[in-house]
């Protein structure tokens, strides 16, 4: 183990204990570690636009096509190299929301190209990707090899339809609607609850996570640094 | 009647030291219990398995910090398979802050079972704009991953060769912590064909189980128990398999705090009842 | 300018995309992937959106020298520390990301690996504490509905677990008899007796094949998962996305515009 590791290791440990105060109560411990990380954050985001949007698919971009016009004269790479004016000056038209609403109705622009593309992206995306195969995989025949997978398979076309219905319908849910409604509520609450318990054990995963670093790779680490002295 | 009472009011600070000791106790005891493996854990494994070797599968990074214990240990663990069973990997990312994770996971890796950057495999580095980026990759990679985290021309490195879209892409595993393995589904999946693997947090397992009956999913593993059922299935025990039994314990835990709660509630109300 | 223009492009965009996924052929096929590559280099400068505020927000509590001027330093600090780390480690490597740097003080990956994922991680970890508080406060078996959610919920955790399904199991036939016998007290006899039933029949059950229990535990999960859960998920998703389609529909129309009124 070597000096930055053993450093890191004392401050990411100083770190985690800090926001596991808070368990305790409010403390500026806490708030030390919360405003740094929204700090930390803010510029991970930065350098990761700068790197791989404005560096890779801009700058580099540009210069390969451009050499390759060098190089070879072809008024193809010319115009791949030039037409990325247009994305980088969107780009910035995005930015103006920096400068208040008097310069910043600018962004709008961008802002409808990216909602217009993202609409239509999403248009077809839910219709083939989602609706089409999900709709088919529910018609199911009911019958199998075995007792169980015609159970499963009455049971799941049954609840696709009847939660469909309790969810969707806006007529009031009397008579046969009712009906089929209380059934697809049963279903909702099993998938409700199935929900809850996959999502307790995410919980107490970042928590074993924590303690993990804190017990093996802090502690432990540690002893292991003083031994190797 | 009065010991009911406490125990509704009891203070949260003590529920919370009984999580810290539910975790932390059974954490330092290593004791390992063979289980069963779940069968969409399974045909995860079955469908890297099954790749010849050479084969090209793309590794995407869609969880950060935020779902650690959770992803990491599934792209550590895949990343072993896929290297021993020689299959190459790219690298790619939809978190920003999630990218150094699956990079450092690869790294690890590949020192491990001797791989050479660029032959082996690698890292795209990370792109914005998720949907425009999976369904661009169905017509050709190289529009949006020019060059690789470093600045490489991916036509430099041997890897990427004869890699342009999905078409070369034999298997794509997204370890994600939301919406990611659904909208690869729904675009590299449901317009390009590409078979899709998720390895995702226990709050994402659900939203993904009517893929993988509708067949959309090749595979799925959900949570810490999914990830500790691949390291069972390579064989090579990692976080995932050392954090299972804390995660039982807390869940019993949890169990029991459920059904103390409800048991005190019922008691209380009927006695209130009585005595009007 | 300011309101018909953007209306226009949003349309013109969004009925390209669809048109083009329809008819992938030339001319369509290559603009199309022209379109994609630009609305990734414009997400990039959304990811920019946010910093100014942030910065303007805090150097404004620094000058003003509110009761929190110390804490607007920290995040300043941090932000600025961090760029600092990014553009060092990017002059030397050529990238923010060399894993070689891990092992340099300061450099922007070592700086991830200590500080931004103890930070996030352990942030996250503190809800383990919140879901365990709220199980023993709010999750009560109360009626019907609430009592299926939480069978549902304690057989999906027993299924995951790999020790300790017996005494889980226990504990679901008593909050079972218990929840029976209280909808007795509340004059429901008939759904009282049917958990109280039901109750029963698992601890009997439990007593006679226990190791039984031990080994379908993970099935009876994967059952729960893979049939009455896939088919509310399902019923659940092709409505959201039947909303998605309609939203998007109105968007492209013009008739949706509130994504507008934002500046």
């Amino acid at each position: 183990m070597n000096f930055p590791t053993i450093l890191g290791l004392w401050i990411a440990a100083t770190l985690t204990i800090a926001i596991f105060s808070f368990l305790y109560k409010d403390n500026p411990l806490y708030k030390f570690a919360e405003h740094l990380y929204v700090g930390v954050s803010a510029a991970y985001w930065v350098i990761f636009a700068a790197k791989f949007t404005m560096e890779q698919q801009l700058i580099n971009e540009f210069s390969a096509n451009w050499h390759l016009y060098l190089d070879t004269g072809s008024r193809a790479a010319f115009w791949e190299a030039w037409i990325l004016v247009i994305p980088t000056i969107l780009g910035f038209m995005m930015l103006t929301r920096w400068f208040g609403p008097k310069v910043g109705w600018i962004s709008r622009w961008p802002i409808a190209f990216t909602i217009g593309l993202g609409t239509g992206l999403a248009i077809t995306g839910s219709i083939q990707g989602v609706q089409l195969p999900q709709v088919q995989a529910t018609f199911v025949p009911f019958w199998g090899p075995d007792l169980w997978v015609v159970v499963g398979n009455i049971l799941l076309f049954t609840g696709v339809i009847s939660s469909i219905i309790y969810f969707y319908f806006s007529k009031p849910h009397k008579g046969f609607l009712g009906g089929v409604s209380r059934v697809g509520i049963i279903f909702i609450m099993v998938s409700f609850g199935a929900a809850f318990g996959y999502t307790v054990m995410s919980r107490v995963s970042l928590l074993i996570g924590r303690l993990y670093f804190l017990v093996y790779e802090w502690i432990g680490g540690t002893i292991e640094f003083i031994k190797a002295l | 009647m009065k010991f009911v009472k406490w125990l509704t009011s009891v203070d949260r600070r003590i529920i919370f030291l009984l999580v810290i000791l539910v975790v932390l106790v059974p954490m330092l005891i290593t004791i390992s219990i063979p289980f069963e493996v779940g069968e969409p854990a399974q045909n995860a494994f079955n469908a890297m398995d099954s790749l010849p070797p050479g084969s090209v599968v793309m590794f995407s990074v869609d969880y950060d910090a935020t779902s650690y214990p959770e992803c990491h240990p599934m792209i550590v663990a895949m990343t072993h398979h896929a290297f021993k069973k020689d299959l190459k990997i790219i690298l790619v990312a939809n978190i920003a802050t999630g990218l150094p994770l699956g990079q450092e996971a690869l790294e690890r890796g590949a020192a491990e079972h001797g791989k050479e950057y660029g032959v082996d495999y690698v890292n795209l580095g990370y792109r914005p704009g998720m949907v425009a980026i999976m369904v661009g990759m169905g017509r050709e990679i190289r529009d949006f991953y020019a060059q690789d985290y470093a600045n490489a021309n991916v036509d430099s490195l041997p890897v990427m060769q004869n890699v342009h879209n999905y078409d070369d892409i034999a298997l794509l595993v997204s370890f994600a912590h939301g919406m990611q393995v659904e909208t690869w589904i729904a675009y590299a999946g449901a317009r390009f064909g590409q078979q899709i693997i998720g390895g995702v947090t226990g709050v994402v397992a659900p939203d993904l189980y009517p893929y993988l009956q509708s067949g959309q999913l090749v595979g799925l593993l959900g949570g810490l128990k999914g990830a500790s059922e691949y390291e069972s299935l390579i064989n090579r025990k990692g976080l995932a398999s050392r954090g299972m039994p804390a995660q039982s314990a807390a869940h019993i835990l949890i169990i029991l705090l459920i059904v103390i709660g409800s048991i005190s509630e019922f008691i209380i109300n009927a006695h209130s009842r009585r005595k009007k | 300018m300011k309101r018909t223009l953007p209306l226009v492009i949003t349309f013109l965009s969004g009925v390209f995309i669809v048109v083009a996924f329809f008819i992938p052929h030339e001319p369509f096929g290559s603009l199309e992937q022209r379109m994609l590559v630009w609305l990734a280099i414009l997400s990039g400068f959304t990811l920019l959106l946010g910093v100014d505020s942030l910065v303007k927000h805090h150097v404004r509590k620094i000058s003003r020298k509110s009761k929190d001027t110390f804490y607007s330093i920290v995040t300043l600090v941090g932000f600025f520390g961090t760029l600092a780390a990014g553009i060092v480690t990017w002059a030397k490597y050529g990238t923010p990301l060399e894993f070689a740097s891990l092992n340099e003080i300061g450099s922007f990956f070592w700086v991830y690996r200590w500080i931004m994922v103890p930070l996030q991680g352990t942030m996250f970890a503190l809800l383990a504490f919140f879901i365990a508080s709220a199980a023993y406060r709010a999750f009560r078996a109360r009626t019907l509905d609430a009592t299926l959610l939480l069978i549902a919920a304690i057989l999906v955790m027993v299924g995951r677990v790999t020790m300790g399904v017996i005494p889980a199991v226990i504990a679901l036939a008593t909050l079972l008899i218990a929840a029976g016998i209280y909808r007795f007290f509340m004059r429901k006899p008939v759904f009282g007796a049917i958990l109280v039933v039901i109750g029963a029949a698992v601890a009997v059950l439990l007593l006679i094949f226990p190791h039984d229990a031990v080994r379908l535990a993970p099935h009876v999960q994967e059952w729960i998962m893979s049939v009455p859960q896939t088919a509310a998920r399902r019923g659940i998703l092709i409505g959201v996305t039947l909303g998605v389609v309609a939203m998007s529909v109105r968007i492209i129309l013009g008739i949706e515009r509130t994504y507008l009124s934002s500046t």
